[in-house]
């Protein structure tokens, strides 16, 4: 039973035509060839798979893609402007809060969420912000730091 | 793997209905957050997915003459940031808050959570001692049923086939009435709740009405409040003594299941005194 579904992804209107049921984030890497979403636990613990859907974050490997019909999905790939990477991206990459990479997809648009919402996030609100996103690399120390660093550097430059 | 069933967004709910009552093995989608799990790990096997995204009036928080009135799609972020669940109702919000992790939260919904009916549910102890009512649909008809008629076991409600839950209804407090929620878990981040628990204080600037009440989630299948342990709290001065005395009656009355994966009968029942002592002197604002 497939259904056409259209949605905007990272500014562009895509159309698939798959099961309502299939999951956010098989479609975004199997039909849509956006291998930039990681399939972690695929049971909504690890984060791995995170998206932005109309400003807020979710984890696609539990969202079912018909429920995404006329929403605005963002995935890390949609950060960059013009081959620019965004601020967060660049100072991650500055502190070293990346080790193996996996889970930096979805901290960094778990950041990006929290950053919009707030551009001084307190210490316990950084840490629930990336409470979803496991990282089995960092202890988080760095990922924290760059997040505090990304925060001062994007309220300054406001 | 999703092939073998249909999928269907109504746009009201008598067209929700009509789905339900022609299909026997249908399941409503919510937040998704366990039933996507569930269907993938073929736990459960549905022939069609009835998903109520589109009937927008099943979400949010409002005020009716009748109290409180919470949609079921209302997600635990929106409950944690809804202006009206303060005061009396913040010990809801607080829990809701505390559930899952920030993506979670975004999907999960109130009423997926009470359906679903894990023993240790975030939402269901809070519910429990604000005396919440289920709002049940079906076909012809509606029904209010108290929450704690409503949950029969784990994973297991009075909900038959063809209903759908269309508000959770939570009555009028005195002002000044205050409650608190408290979970133990084995990390702080994404994890169930191992034991947790509810206290609600009503009046408690009156001594003779103040009341007290007080669930447990994990101890029992389904919440559990104890009637004589309330009393012997309710409605006079609140003692270290008086604490114990009442922690020691829900001992007597509880059997937390030694298979539990998460915390041992021996852990959930020591809780227990440290819970009502930790709920009432954070609401009354002292230390015993």
């Amino acid at each position: 039973m497939e259904k056409n579904i259209k949605f905007i992804l990272n500014g562009k209107e895509v159309e698939v035509t798959v099961h309502p049921v299939k999951t956010l984030l098989k479609v975004l890497r199997e039909d849509l060839g956006h291998t930039e979403v990681k399939a972690g636990c695929e049971q909504g613990e690890c984060g791995s798979c995170t998206v932005i859907i109309d400003g807020k974050i979710v984890n696609s490997c539990i969202f079912p893609v018909g429920q995404a019909e006329g929403s605005s999905i963002i995935t890390i790939a949609g950060l960059c402007k013009e081959g620019e990477l965004h601020p967060i991206q660049k100072i991650f990459i500055e502190e070293g809060a990346v080790q193996c990479g996996f889970c930096t997809p979805g901290i960094i648009l778990a950041v990006k969420v929290l950053l919009d919402r707030t551009l001084s996030p307190g210490d316990e609100e950084i840490r629930e912000a990336v409470s979803g996103n496991l990282c089995r690399c960092t202890g988080y120390s760095k990922i924290f730091s760059a997040i505090k660093k990304a925060a001062v550097y994007m309220r300054t430059k406001k | 793997m999703f092939s073998r069933f249909d999928y269907y967004a109504p746009q009201t709910l008598n067209d929700a209905f009509a789905a339900l009552s022609k299909n026997g093995n249908a399941r409503i989608l919510a937040g998704g957050t366990d039933l996507v799990v569930n269907i993938r790990s073929g736990k459960i096997k549905p022939s069609l997915i009835v998903d109520l995204k589109k009937i927008k009036w099943l979400s949010g928080v409002t005020k009716t003459d009748r109290g409180i009135e919470i949609g079921p799609l209302t997600t635990m972020n929106e409950l944690a940031e809804s202006s009206l669940l303060k005061g009396p109702y913040s010990l809801l919000s607080y829990a809701a808050k505390i559930m899952g992790c920030y993506e979670i939260r975004n999907r999960a919904t109130v009423g997926g959570n009470i359906i679903n009916a894990s023993p240790g549910a975030e939402t269901l102890t809070p519910l429990t001692v604000l005396h919440a009512s289920v709002e049940v649909s079906g076909n012809n008809n509606k029904k209010l049923i108290p929450l704690n008629k409503f949950v029969t076991g784990p994973n297991n409600t009075v909900l038959s086939g063809g209903e759908i839950v269309t508000k959770i209804i939570l009555p009028f407090y005195p002002q000044l009435t205050a409650g608190y929620y408290m979970r133990r878990a084995r990390v702080k981040g994404m994890d169930l709740a191992s034991v947790n628990c509810s206290v609600l204080v009503v009046n408690p600037n009156n001594i003779e009405k103040c009341q007290v009440r007080a669930a447990f989630g994990t101890v029992m299948p389904t919440p559990y409040r104890s009637q004589k342990a309330e009393e012997i709290l309710s409605g006079k001065k609140i003692t270290l003594d008086l604490i114990k005395q009442a922690a020691s009656v829900i001992n007597s009355e509880i059997n937390p299941r030694a298979t539990s994966l998460r915390a041992t009968p021996e852990y959930k029942r020591f809780m227990v005194e440290y819970f009502l002592k930790t709920g009432l002197s954070k609401i009354l604002g002292v230390t015993f």
